[in-house]
């Protein structure tokens, strides 16, 4: 079964190379422009993770996860931040959020990978995948 | 008041950041010049704000469409092609300025000014930039990459007390 994650960012370029840095896998991406589109897909999908930004309009990235985390349902979804912020407040409040990991835009897109690897299972596209133990 | 940083040392950032974020996002290598080589008629303009507790600013990178395309290209490969309404070239010159802009405020923050970044603000420009404006706090670099040229600007000011 595929994979489930969910992008958050308010820049269609970044959701676009996400989804191509994801092809090769055999992985369902779903998309969402900020914090408060993110919310309702992740009560929709329950997406295996999700890839936050954190400047966003409407609900930023911090403010998403908050909800997130006081949401019965939700707050055990891993998130991984992928954002241009560096500034230690914001990455300490994140951390204190749970966060798994946190990636400063500019990345090297095998290192994502290599992240979004640690928390889910990554297949590539034709193999067979399977949860059940040899 | 004086100045958080010497048009210099914002250059000597400008220098190091600009490449780097070529380099790691879109495989590519940058010349870095001067003065503009070609003025950019009419170009893609995207402003990133900066806010720290003792100083505020905002970078600015200025393309062209065709720079734009090519970066969209270089960026997002064959995804790249998705790419053909000027509201997506504006969202990919946003993008890359906050990245640029991401990576100016880390060197910032090693100087003693830690700050914020707020969303891109993005618009297509009539003017052409050519020449370098006289600003004590601004500094304004030029780059070329193969078949296209651009500006990353820094402008980081004291915060008004």
């Amino acid at each position: 079964m595929n994979q489930k994650i969910l992008s958050i960012d308010d820049s269609k370029t970044i959701r676009l190379l996400l989804a191509r840095m994801f092809r090769p896998f055999q992985v369902e991406l779903r998309e969402a422009g900020n914090g408060e589109e993110g919310l309702a897909q992740a009560k929709e999908v329950r997406p295996d993770l999700i890839i936050l930004d954190y400047n966003m309009p409407v609900m930023d990235g911090v403010t998403m996860l908050q909800h997130l985390r006081h949401d019965p349902q939700l707050k055990s979804i891993p998130v991984i931040m992928l954002t241009a912020e560096s500034n230690p407040k914001v990455i300490s409040t994140v951390a204190r959020l749970g966060v798994r990991d946190y990636v400063v835009k500019p990345f090297q897109e095998q290192a994502l990978i290599t992240k979004v690897s640690k928390v889910i299972p990554l297949h590539p596209q034709g193999t067979v995948s399977s949860n059940l133990p040899s | 008041m004086t100045n958080p940083l010497s048009q210099q040392e914002l250059v000597q950032i400008a220098i190091r950041s600009v490449p780097e974020v070529w380099r790691t996002q879109l495989k590519k290598e940058l010349q870095f010049s001067p003065e503009l080589i070609l003025p950019l008629p009419s170009p893609h303009l995207a402003t990133v704000a900066w806010t720290g507790s003792n100083a505020s600013g905002k970078m600015v990178l200025t393309i062209s469409s065709a720079g734009a395309r090519l970066v969209a290209q270089a960026l997002l490969g064959t995804s790249g092609n998705c790419i053909t309404e000027d509201t997506d070239l504006k969202d990919v010159v946003g993008e890359l300025c906050n990245m640029l802009a991401g990576r100016v405020s880390t060197e910032l923050r090693d100087r003693g000014f830690t700050g914020t970044l707020h969303p891109p603000v993005l618009c297509r420009t009539s003017t052409t930039v050519s020449a370098n404006p006289p600003s004590p706090t601004l500094c304004l670099t030029h780059w070329t990459c193969g078949d296209y040229s651009f500006t990353f600007s820094i402008d980081i000011h004291p915060k008004a007390s």
